[in-house]
């Protein structure tokens, strides 16, 4: 029943490992049949007994083990006690058969005996298992704890560098210096239009650049964003771009972290709709079920191309919603057939929703 | 002087064309052009002096459109593109405006063009020039981060920290997620060199898993190490080569 020695520190079986545990097996064995002895019966039936059952427990427990591949903890205990009741079975009839060969016919005797080895090995075999169960139990919660602090640390190491990233990212030069080389151009001849496209431009700097915000924001400042940065947009690319902002009044008050909507216009615009010869349409939708508010936007522009990866923008909304909210927040791009590209982001709701 | 603006965006092109009225009357414009497509047919088919272009534009971009008519006509950028880029240019000919622009700096590239005697060579100074510049576009080779994924008729994007686990499947590779599970016809070697070594081990001849979703690995009676994984319900097996990734934990 020195089964479970078998396993070095290291997890491997070498050649000296197994003489050490083969020995130790049969000194067990001889223990237990002592043991037996001492209170009752003969020695030469008890050690007969003792070793068939424990070598072949021993023999069928590392057979199963590594036929069924067993990793948890039930799946461990069936197998052993499976191997101990074969063993144990199987020991006492290669016992009896034995000491048929060696013409000892004292069945009464053997019968009588019978039952003490099983059920020494069964109470041996069960202490082993419990110890052995026990002690792969604290290595699980050791490796377990380890784990986790890799990957609370990791975890902290990317939300900084999320952050800084965020500063770094969120607004696009490309963006800033065209917008306002058309402010400027648009001063002279057109100064109301000017002065509108500059008050969406401050709406955008101002959120963008918000870096301690206090206080819950909703969903209707990120909307804000969206038409400030959809108007300047519009204002620049002229007919080739048209958008439509479908969100249920009723929504607008759900909290909402910011720019998580507006990475992925701008990703749309920049590459869907901007590249596009004739530009496109964009539509921006959101719809709360079972607790889950879905934001879509869709385009119709170029559509993931083979070259195309999002950039940094998309990688921050996808890293600060994991953050956020772990695995239950969702974000999938999907490149539609006919043309273009939806991304869905869904985000779960608290169990008491403000909207109605 | 003949003249062609090419710009996507209407109100930047009207603001230049403008401008250019003002302060280069003996400039005449003779084509505008929204996309690369039309300006590169504008400078064939025309033969303008001058043409300005800017970079980023759908269709071809700029600098593809002055590599296609090089040795047509003298070529002014027009960009927002930052400082590096534009340095490439200053040590050159050929002139960029970067946007927005001052009068003061349109009169110095209008003085520049009037200046210039010589044909529009085709010289190596442009070629050297458009490489650079070409070279400073968005084309470094960063570990892979978004898988392009099949998904019925649909293609679909998934990042790779969304992925559990790749696993080989005959020439294609299966990518398997929380909730679904992909094909790809990369495979495995080629994705093992292209993904992030410290976050994706390779466990197994035919099996690369995400670190972040290894939830607990439990080492078996005769030494392999099971690895259960957060979010899947299936057990991977750490084959005996790569076992020496989780001795230490």
């Amino acid at each position: 029943m020195v089964v479970f020695e078998m396993v070095n520190e290291k997890g491997t079986l070498t050649k000296k490992r197994l003489a050490i545990s083969f020995a130790l097996q049969i000194s067990a064995n001889t223990l237990i049949a002592i043991l037996l002895t001492s209170i009752g019966g003969h020695f030469e039936i008890n050690f007969i007994f003792s070793q068939y059952i424990g070598i072949l427990t021993f023999a069928i427990l590392h057979l199963l083990m590594n036929l069924f591949q067993a990793t948890t903890p039930t799946q461990k205990i069936i197998i052993s006690a499976v191997s101990v009741a074969l063993g144990a079975a199987s020991g006492a009839y290669l016992s009896i058969w034995t000491l048929r060969q060696f013409g000892f016919n004292q069945f009464d005797l053997i019968f009588e005996t019978l039952y003490r080895p099983i059920l020494v090995g069964l109470v041996i075999g069960g202490l082993f298992m419990y110890y052995y169960y026990s002690k792969e139990k604290i290595l699980d919660i050791e490796r377990r704890i380890q784990v986790e602090t890799m990957h609370r640390l990791a975890g902290e190491k990317h939300l900084l560098e999320t952050e800084l990233k965020l500063i770094q990212a969120q607004i696009e030069p490309h963006f800033l210096f065209n917008t306002l080389a058309t402010v400027s151009g648009l001063l002279e001849r057109d100064a109301v239009a000017a002065r509108k496209m500059l008050e969406n431009l401050i709406v955008y700097l101002r959120t963008s650049l918000a870096r301690t915000r206090t206080g819950e924001l909703t969903l209707s400042e990120e909307i804000e964003l969206l038409r400030a940065y959809l108007s300047i947009m519009r204002m620049r690319m002229g007919e080739r771009l048209t958008y439509e902002l479908d969100i249920p009044p009723a929504l607008l008050a759900i909290p909402f972290p910011p720019l998580l909507i507006q990475p992925l216009v701008e990703n749309a615009i920049h590459h869907g709709l901007e590249p596009k010869i004739n530009g496109g349409h964009l539509r921006v939708s959101a719809s709360v079920l079972n607790q889950m508010l879905t934001v879509n936007v869709e385009d119709n522009g170029l559509g993931i191309k083979a070259d195309w990866s999002p950039g940094v923008g998309l990688e921050n909304v996808r890293a600060r919603l994991k953050l956020l909210y772990g695995e239950s927040a969702r974000l999938e791009f999907v490149d539609k057939p006919q043309g273009g590209v939806t991304v869905q982001m869904q985000i779960p709701q608290p169990e008491s929703p403000r909207t109605p | 002087m003949n003249i062609i603006i090419a710009d996507d965006e209407p109100l930047l092109r009207l603001h230049l064309k403008e401008k250019l009225v003002l302060l280069w009357p003996q400039a005449t414009l003779i084509a505008e052009a929204s996309d690369g497509v039309q300006a590169t047919k504008a400078i064939t088919d025309l033969c303008p002096d001058v043409a300005f272009l800017d970079i980023r534009m759908p269709g071809l971009d700029g600098l593809e459109v002055a590599r296609i008519t090089a040795g047509r006509c003298h070529i002014v950028f027009v960009t927002a593109y930052e400082q590096h880029a534009v340095q490439a240019f200053e040590q050159h000919a050929v002139d960029y405006l970067l946007k927005p622009y001052s009068d003061a700096r349109l009169e110095q590239t209008i003085a520049r063009l009037k200046a210039i005697n010589s044909p529009p060579a085709e010289n190596a100074a442009i070629h050297a020039v458009i490489a650079q510049l070409s070279h400073l576009q968005p084309s470094i080779a960063a570990p892979l981060r978004w898988l392009r994924v099949a998904s019925g008729q649909e293609t679909r994007l998934v990042n790779v920290e969304d992925v559990v686990y790749f696993e080989a499947d005959e020439k294609y590779t299966s990518v398997y997620t929380t909730t679904a599970e992909y094909l790809i016809r990369t495979p495995l070697k080629e994705l093992e060199t292209q993904l992030n070594a410290e976050t994706f081990w390779r466990v197994h001849r035919s099996v690369i898993v995400n670190a972040a979703f290894i939830e607990s690995a439990t080492r078996t009676l005769d030494g392999r190490y099971h690895v259960g994984l957060r979010g899947r319900s299936n057990i991977l097996t750490v084959s005996r080569a790569y076992a020496a990734l989780f001795k230490q934990m």
